[in-house]
C-alpha cells in the first residue's frame, strides 16, 4: 500500500514541484474521506494539483469555475421537459463527478456555495424534491482565494467547517520557479500522466486507514488539543466536536501514509494545522497558525 | 498549588443514619457478647473510614482553572466554564462545583468522571438577573464519592468574571432620522449611495446630478434626490435623547435596539453621556456597544454618586 | 466569605437501571434471615421484588403510596401468625426487611437509594444475632462487599456497563484494607461489661430447667452446636459414660418435671484418689445461663455455683460464663439427701393409677433392695418389648403413664426416665431425673468432643443408702424395634442396645442408615477438619471476650490493664493503620501507571544527559532527536522508543512483563554519554 502511496506521490511531484508537503496532505484528506480547501493567491498552482491528483488517481473530474453569477442548479444540474417523452428528466449537473474541482469556490455567492457544500456534508443532492446520490468516490477539492481580494464572498464558519483540511501552497522557491519557467508546460505534463491507482484502490485504502489502532491514550491527547482549544483566550469557540472526529480521522489517514499500524502523537501534530486553522476563528492565516502552535505547544503529550 | 490545598471532610446525613444504627447494634452485641458482631461492625465502620480516605484522594491533584465565560442579556443564564484537569493516576468520579458565596448559581456544574490524566469541561449556570461585571470569587469542589457516606471538598480561588448585559426591552421605535437632529456632519461629506433616502432642498452649486427632474418638471421646487449610504444615516443610539427617568429602562432600550439592528445586520452607533461609538456593523461592534450598556454606571456606582453630590451641594449650603 | 454553604440535596432521581443494585443488595443481606421466616414470608418477599424489576425492566411507571402502604397489611399479618409480635430481634428484623422491600416499589431518589443501602449494612450486622459460623462470616462479608460496591455504583455516574469492573475493582480496595483495621479494632478496642435488659425471645440452645413432654424430642431434631469439650491430658471416659449432667429435677406434677427445692449453694469437693477429667468446656454463643460438667464436678469455676445436684450454675449476677475449666470425679457421687430433698424425691402425682401401684406392688412384696427394685424395673421395660423411638403416639392426660407402660411402650428418654423415676418412687426408693446431654463427637485434630443439640438426654438417679445418688439409665437398656434411621442413630448415640444387643462402648456417631460405608469413611476427614476450624474459629473469634482480650493485654507486658492506655493504643494503632491503609492506595495508584513513570525516567535521564523532550514533543520525535545526539546509544534508544510507543499507543494491551522488560531496558541505559570529539 505504501509503495503505490509512494508511486502516486512520485507521479504527482513530475507536474507539481516542491510542494510534497501540501501533496502528502491532500492525499491523506483524500484518505480520510474528508474534502479539501486549498487557499491561496491565484496562480499559485492550486489548480494544477487538484488536476495531476485527479489524474493521477484516475478518477473522474469535474470542473466547476466558480463565479458571481453561478446559481445552484448550474452546479447541481436540474429537470429539462423532454418533448420526445413528454417527460422531465434530469439533467445531472457538473457535481455528480468522483472529484469534483470547485476553483475559487468564495467568488460565488453564498446560496450556491451552500449548495456545493450540502451534497459534500450529506453525500447526497436534493433537486426538484428527488435525492440523488453522490458517486462513491467523492471528492472536493476547492480553491479559494484569500478573503481581503476583491470581489469574495468567504466562507462562514459553519461552512469552512465541513472542509476537512485546509492547505496553502505558497510561493515556490527560486529553483523550483526555475525549473518551471524553464521545463514542459505543466498542463501537457498533467496530459501525459499515467493513472497510478483506481478508485477501487482508493476505497480500499480509506477502508484500511479506518482500521488504524487509536490507543486510550491517544485518544486523551486529542481530547485534550480540541478541549484546550477551546478554553484559549482568543480562539473564538474553539474546534468543534465534528473537528475533533476529522481530527481523529485525519491523524488515521496520516498514520497510514506512514505504513504504520498506530496513531503516534507525531500524526496528530503533522496533521493539526490542516484540520484546525481554518476552523479557529482568526482574521488571518498567519493568526491562525500561531494559535494552532500556541495549541500544540501548550498541551503534553502522554 | 495543590499539594497545600486543604480538603475537608465532612460527614453526611447518611453517614450519621448509619453511625445510629451501628451505635445500636454495638449496645446490642455488647449485652449479648457477640464478639462476631462486633468485629462485623468494625468491619462496616472501617469500610466507612477507608471511604473517608477514598475520597480525599478523588480530589487529590485536581487543577481547577477558569475558561472562557459568554456574555448574556439580564435575565438569561451564564454558563461558566470551569476546566478541571486531573493530574493523578487514577480516575475521578462524581464532581461537584458550586460556589456557595455566589447565591445566584443555580445549577451546580457536575462531572460524573474524569479520567486520569485528562481534562474536562462544566459549567455552572448562574442566573445573570442583574446587568454588569460580575465576579464570582471561586468555586467549591466536592464529591460524595464513593460511598455517600463523606463528602469531600475543597475551596478553589478562581477569577470568574462574567457580563450581563441589560435585557432587552422597551417600546419606543427605533429612530431612523437621526440624521435631521444633526448627529451628521455636513452634507458636503455625502457620498452617493444606492439606496433613494429623502428629497431635500436644492442648494444652489450642488451638483445637478441628483435634481429630482420629473418632480421640476411637474412645477414643483427644486428638489435634490438623496442617497442613504454606508456608514452615514444610521442611527445613533443615544441614552440622552430617551424619554423616560428611570436609567435601567432607558439601557434595555437601547439594548434592544441594538439587538434588532445586529440582527438585521445594519450599521449603528451608541452614544451614553460617558462615551460614542460611530456607526458600525459586526460581532465585535455589538459586543462593545452591549458591554457599555453593561458597565454604565451601576445601581450601586450612582448611589455613591448621588451621596457625594449630595454632601457636596451641603458643604457649599 | 462564606465558603462553606449548604450542599445540594440528594432528592434527585436515580438513573434507569441502578435500582437493580440496592434490590441486589437488600435479596443477599435477607437471605440469611429467610430462613427463620416461612415460606409464606419469604414468597411476599420474593413476588415483593420481582414486582419491582419487572417494573424497572419494562420501564413502568412506580406504584403509588396509596398501593404500596397497604401491603404492609398482609406481611404484618403473616408475621403475626408466626411470631405473635413484631418486637424482638427476629420478628423485629423480619418485619424491618418486609417494609424494606415495600419500600423498594417506591425507591426512585438517591435517598431512598442510599437508606436501603445503608440498612442492608445494619441487617448484615443484625444477622449475626442468629448464627456465628465460618460460612456465615464469610457471606457476610461477601455481603458488605455487594453492598459498598451498590453504593459505589451510585456515585460512579451513569454507564453502568463500563462501570461495574471499576466499581468492582475500587470495592475490593475499600474492603480489603477495612479488614486489617477491623481485625486491628476488633483485637485492641477495649469490650465492656455490658448487661443491659435485653433478652433473647427465641433460638435459644440448650436444654431448659425443667421437663415436659416433648422438649427432648424438640431438641434431637436441632444438631447445632451446645458445647465443646477438651480434656486435659487427653484423659477422657469411654464414650458410653459421658453423662453432661445440666439440671436436676425432683418435683413433678405427673406431666411437668422441675426442680422444687430451693438453690442451696454448695461448696466444691475435696478431690479423691481414683478417676479424675479436667475438662475445658466451651459454651456456644447462644447459651445462656447454664453451664454442663461431666459426672460428677467436684470443682466450682470462677464465676459459677454448684447447687444442689452437684450441678454448675452461672452466678446470675455475673456475666455468663461461656468458657470454663471443671474437674468431675465419677466415683464422687452425689450424697446429700436433706429430709426436704427426700420428701419430694418421694413425691408422687396425685393421680397415680392403681395399676403402677399394683405393678411395682408385684417387684416389692419379695422385700428387695433399691438396687434388686431398679433392675427389676429396667427387665420390666426390656422384656415387655419396649421400644425406643422418636415420634410416639401422643399420650394425654391423666394416664398417660399407664398408656406408656401397659399399651403403647413406644418412647425416649424423657419417657423412660420419668416412667423409671416414678415406678422407683412407688417402691419407695427416692429417684429424680437429671437433664442434660449424653455422648459427644469426638474431633481426633482438635483432640476435643462436640456435644450437639442432639445429643441431649434425660436419665434418673436414684438414692442408695451408703452409694448415694446412683445413675440409671432405663433407655439404655432398650432394643431397638421398627427402628426409623432417626431413632436408630439416637439409640446408638445413647449406647443402647440396637435389637436386643447389649452394646457396652458405641462408637461416636455410627455410620448413618442410609449411607454406604465408603462415604462415611471419605466424609469423615473433611468433616472432622470443618469441626477443628470451627473450634478454632469460636475460640479465637466468637470467642474473643473482654476477658481474652484482657489475657492477651497480660501477655503482651501490660500487667496492669488499664482501661484508658488501652482506648489511647487503640485510637493511636487505628490512626497508624489508616495511615497505612492510605500509603498503600497511593502505591496502589502509582503502579497503574509503570509504564508512563518508566518513560518518565528514560526522559529525565536524556534530560540529565543534555536532550530534554519538550512537553509537547512525541516519542517518536524525541527518540529520533535522542538517537542523533547519542549515536553510541542510538540503537538501544530507537528501541526504548519504539517499544514505548507500541506499548503505549500500540493495539496490545499494556502487559505488566512487556513493561518490566522496557523499565529494565531503560534502567541499562541509564544516562548516556555524549560522544567524545
Amino acid at each position: 500500500m505504501k509503495k503505490r502511496l509512494d508511486r502516486v506521490v512520485d507521479q504527482v511531484k513530475r507536474v507539481v514541484i516542491g510542494k510534497e508537503p501540501a501533496l502528502r496532505m491532500s492525499l491523506c484528506c483524500l484518505i480520510a474521506k474528508g474534502h479539501l480547501l486549498i487557499e491561496d493567491l491565484p496562480g499559485m498552482g492550486k489548480t494544477t494539483l487538484a488536476r495531476t491528483l485527479a489524474k493521477v488517481l484516475g478518477m473522474d473530474v469535474r470542473r466547476i469555475q466558480f463565479t458571481s453569477d453561478l446559481l445552484p442548479a448550474d452546479i447541481l444540474g436540474c429537470s429539462i421537459f423532454d418533448k420526445q417523452s413528454q417527460q422531465f428528466v434530469f439533467r445531472p449537473g457538473p457535481i455528480f463527478g468522483q472529484m469534483v474541482l470547485a476553483d475559487e469556490i468564495n467568488r460565488a455567492p453564498p446560496k450556491t456555495q451552500s449548495a456545493l457544500l450540502e451534497a459534500m456534508e450529506e453525500g447526497q443532492a436534493s433537486i426538484d424534491g428527488t435525492t440523488y446520490a453522490m458517486p462513491h468516490p467523492f471528492f472536493v477539492i476547492a480553491t479559494q482565494n484569500p478573503h481581503h481580494l476583491v470581489g469574495t464572498y468567504p466562507l462562514p464558519e459553519s461552512q469552512l467547517d465541513r472542509f476537512l483540511i485546509r492547505i496553502d501552497l505558497g510561493f515556490p522557491d527560486r529553483e523550483t520557479e526555475r525549473e518551471m519557467l524553464t521545463g514542459v508546460n505543466r498542463r501537457d505534463l498533467i496530459n501525459d500522466l499515467e493513472p497510478a491507482m483506481s478508485p477501487a484502490d482508493l476505497s480500499a485504502m480509506q477502508e484500511e486507514a479506518a482500521k488504524v489502532h487509536v490507543s486510550q491514550a491517544l485518544t486523551n491527547y486529542l481530547l485534550d488539543l480540541v478541549n484546550h482549544s477551546r478554553c484559549m483566550a482568543d480562539g473564538g469557540s474553539g474546534l468543534s466536536p465534528r473537528a475533533g472526529m476529522f481530527l481523529c480521522r485525519a491523524s488515521q489517514a496520516w498514520a497510514f501514509m506512514e505504513g504504520r499500524e498506530m496513531v503516534m502523537p507525531e500524526d496528530v501534530q503533522a496533521v493539526f494545522p490542516g484540520v484546525a486553522i481554518h476552523r479557529l476563528r482568526s482574521g488571518t492565516v498567519a493568526s491562525g497558525m500561531a494559535m494552532v502552535e500556541q495549541i500544540l505547544k501548550a498541551v503534553p503529550v502522554p | 498549588m495543590p499539594a497545600s490545598r486543604k480538603i475537608h471532610l465532612r460527614p453526611t446525613p447518611f453517614c450519621y443514619v448509619l453511625a445510629g444504627l451501628l451505635f445500636a447494634m454495638w449496645l446490642s452485641a455488647i449485652n449479648w457478647e457477640n464478639n462476631l458482631g462486633l468485629l462485623v461492625l468494625a468491619m462496616v465502620g472501617s469500610v466507612a473510614v477507608v471511604s473517608a480516605v477514598h475520597a480525599r484522594r478523588n480530589l487529590a491533584d485536581l487543577e481547577i482553572t477558569a475558561g472562557k465565560v459568554f456574555p448574556v442579556f439580564a435575565g438569561q443564564y451564564a454558563s461558566l466554564i470551569i476546566q478541571t484537569r486531573n493530574r493523578k493516576g487514577h480516575d475521578s468520579y462524581d464532581l461537584c462545583f458550586d460556589s456557595p458565596p455566589m447565591p445566584q448559581v443555580k445549577i451546580p456544574a457536575h462531572l460524573a468522571q474524569l479520567p486520569a490524566g485528562s481534562h474536562r469541561s462544566c459549567e455552572l449556570i448562574v442566573d445573570a438577573h442583574s446587568r454588569g461585571r460580575h465576579e464570582v470569587p471561586g468555586v467549591r469542589v466536592s464529591t460524595l464519592y464513593p460511598l455517600g457516606l463523606f463528602r469531600a471538598w475543597f475551596w478553589q480561588p478562581l477569577t470568574l468574571n462574567y457580563l450581563v448585559y441589560p435585557q432587552p426591552a422597551g417600546s419606543q421605535i427605533q429612530p431612523e432620522h437621526f440624521a435631521k437632529m444633526g448627529w451628521y456632519s455636513s452634507s458636503a461629506t455625502l457620498r452617493p449611495g444606492e439606496e433613494f433616502y429623502e428629497l431635500r432642498p436644492y442648494l444652489p452649486g450642488e451638483s445637478l446630478h441628483h435634481v429630482a427632474w420629473k418632480l421640476v418638471a411637474k412645477g414643483r421646487p427644486w428638489l435634490v434626490k438623496e442617497f442613504a449610504t454606508d456608514g452615514l444615516e444610521h442611527p445613533i443610539f443615544d441614552f440622552s435623547h430617551l424619554s423616560g427617568e428611570d436609567v435601567e429602562q432607558r439601557l434595555s432600550q437601547l439594548a434592544l435596539w441594538i439587538q434588532e439592528s445586529h440582527q438585521d445586520d445594519n450599521l449603528y452607533g451608541l452614544r451614553l453621556p460617558v462615551i460614542y461609538y460611530p456607526p458600525s456593523s459586526g460581532e465585535e461592534h455589538y459586543h462593545r456597544c452591549l458591554t457599555a450598556l453593561a458597565i454604565y454606571e451601576t445601581e450601586e456606582k450612582r448611589k455613591a454618586r448621588k451621596r457625594r453630590h449630595h454632601s457636596r451641594s451641603s458643604k457649599k449650603r | 466569605m462564606k465558603i462553606s454553604g449548604p450542599f445540594h440535596k440528594p432528592a434527585e432521581s436515580i438513573s434507569r437501571g441502578l435500582v437493580y443494585w440496592p434490590i441486589a443488595s437488600l435479596a443477599y443481606a435477607s437471605v440469611p434471615f429467610i430462613f427463620h421466616l416461612s415460606w409464606r414470608g419469604s414468597l411476599f418477599i420474593c413476588l415483593l421484588i420481582l414486582w419491582r424489576v419487572y417494573l424497572e425492566f419494562r420501564r413502568l411507571n412506580l406504584p403509588s403510596s396509596w398501593i404500596t402502604a397497604p401491603l404492609v397489611i398482609p406481611f404484618l399479618a403473616i408475621l403475626l401468625a408466626e411470631h405473635h409480635t413484631i418486637f424482638g430481634e427476629e420478628a423485629g428484623t423480619l418485619f424491618l426487611i418486609g417494609l424494606l422491600s415495600i419500600r423498594l416499589l417506591e425507591l426512585h431518589t438517591v435517598r431512598d437509594y442510599m437508606i436501603t443501602c445503608i440498612t442492608c449494612y445494619f441487617l448484615v450486622v443484625v444477622s449475626l444475632l442468629f448464627a456465628q459460623g465460618i460460612i456465615m462470616s464469610v457471606y457476610l462479608f461477601t455481603a458488605i462487599l455487594l453492598v459498598t460496591v451498590s453504593l459505589i455504583h451510585l456515585h460512579m455516574g451513569s454507564n453502568l456497563r463500563a462501570s461495574f469492573r471499576p466499581a468492582l475493582r475500587l470495592g475490593m480496595k475499600i474492603v480489603v484494607p477495612a479488614l486489617p483495621l477491623a481485625l486491628f479494632a476488633f483485637v485492641f478496642f477495649p469490650r465492656f461489661q455490658g448487661k443491659l435488659t435485653l433478652e433473647y425471645h427465641s433460638i435459644k440452645i440448650g436444654v431448659q430447667d425443667s421437663l415436659e413432654a416433648g422438649n427432648i424430642a424438640q431438641m434431637k431434631k436441632d444438631n447445632r452446636l451446645a458445647f465443646r469439650v477438651e480434656f486435659a491430658n487427653d484423659q477422657c471416659p469411654v464414650s458410653g459414660e459421658l453423662y453432661w449432667r445440666c439440671f436436676v429435677l425432683n418435683t413433678t406434677d405427673g406431666w411437668r418435671w422441675w426442680n422444687g427445692s430451693k438453690n442451696r449453694q454448695m461448696t466444691g469437693f475435696k478431690e479423691r484418689p481414683g478417676l479424675k477429667y479436667t475438662q475445658n468446656i466451651t459454651l456456644t454463643p447462644q447459651v445462656q445461663r447454664w453451664m454442663v460438667a461431666l459426672d460428677y464436678p467436684i470443682t466450682i469455676p470462677t464465676g459459677a455455683l454448684m447447687c444442689e445436684g452437684q450441678i454448675l450454675k452461672n452466678n446470675l449476677y455475673g456475666a455468663s460464663k461461656r468458657q470454663y475449666t471443671v474437674v468431675s470425679q465419677p466415683e464422687q457421687r452425689p450424697q446429700d439427701l436433706s429430709p426436704e430433698t427426700q420428701r419430694r424425691c418421694l413425691m408422687l402425682p396425685r393421680t397415680l393409677s392403681p395399676l403402677v401401684k399394683r405393678l411395682v406392688g408385684r417387684w416389692k412384696t419379695k422385700q428387695k433392695p433399691p438396687e434388686a427394685l431398679a433392675t427389676e424395673a429396667l427387665r420390666f421395660f426390656r422384656d415387655h418389648q419396649f421400644i425406643y423411638t422418636l415420634d410416639p403416639e401422643p399420650v394425654e392426660g391423666q394416664d398417660a403413664l399407664v398408656d406408656f407402660l401397659f399399651r403403647q411402650r413406644a418412647g425416649f428418654c424423657e419417657h423412660y426416665a420419668t416412667a423409671f423415676a416414678i415406678l422407683m418412687r412407688t417402691a419407695g426408693v427416692p429417684a429424680r431425673i437429671v437433664t442434660g446431654y449424653m455422648g459427644g463427637e469426638y474431633n481426633p485434630y482438635g483432640r476435643f468432643y462436640a456435644i450437639r443439640q442432639d445429643h441431649a438426654h434425660a436419665w434418673c438417679e436414684i438414692w442408695i443408702q451408703n452409694k448415694g445418688w446412683v445413675r440409671m439409665d432405663p433407655t439404655a437398656v432398650l432394643a431397638v424395634k421398627n427402628p426409623t434411621p432417626k431413632a436408630l442413630l439416637h439409640a446408638a448415640q445413647q449406647g443402647m442396645s440396637v435389637e436386643g444387643q447389649a452394646s457396652s462402648l458405641p462408637s461416636p456417631r455410627p455410620s448413618l442408615w442410609r449411607q454406604p460405608a465408603w462415604w462415611t469413611k471419605l466424609s469423615r476427614a473433611p468433616r472432622l477438619w470443618w469441626e477443628l476450624a470451627e473450634i478454632q474459629w469460636n475460640r479465637w473469634v466468637v470467642g474473643y471476650d473482654r476477658h481474652s482480650q484482657e489475657k492477651l493485654f497480660k501477655h503482651l507486658g501490660m500487667t496492669q490493664f488499664r482501661w484508658l492506655a488501652v482506648l489511647a493504643a487503640a485510637l493511636g494503632g487505628t490512626a497508624v493503620s489508616g495511615a497505612l491503609a492510605a500509603a498503600w492506595l497511593k502505591r496502589q495508584g502509582k503502579k497503574a501507571d509503570h509504564l508512563r513513570r518508566s518513560y518518565e525516567t528514560f526522559c529525565s535521564n536524556l534530560a540529565a544527559a543534555g536532550v530534554k523532550r519538550k512537553k509537547w514533543e512525541g516519542p517518536c520525535d524525541f527518540t529520533r532527536r535522542a538517537a542523533l545526539a547519542f549515536p553510541l546509544q542510538a540503537e538501544q534508544i530507537r528501541r526504548i522508543g519504539l517499544q514505548y510507543t507500541r506499548l503505549c499507543y500500540g493495539t496490545s494491551p499494556t502487559e505488566k512483563a512487556l513493561v518490566k522488560e522496557l523499565t529494565a531496558r531503560i534502567k541499562k541505559l541509564g544516562i548516556p554519554k555524549a560522544p567524545v570529539n
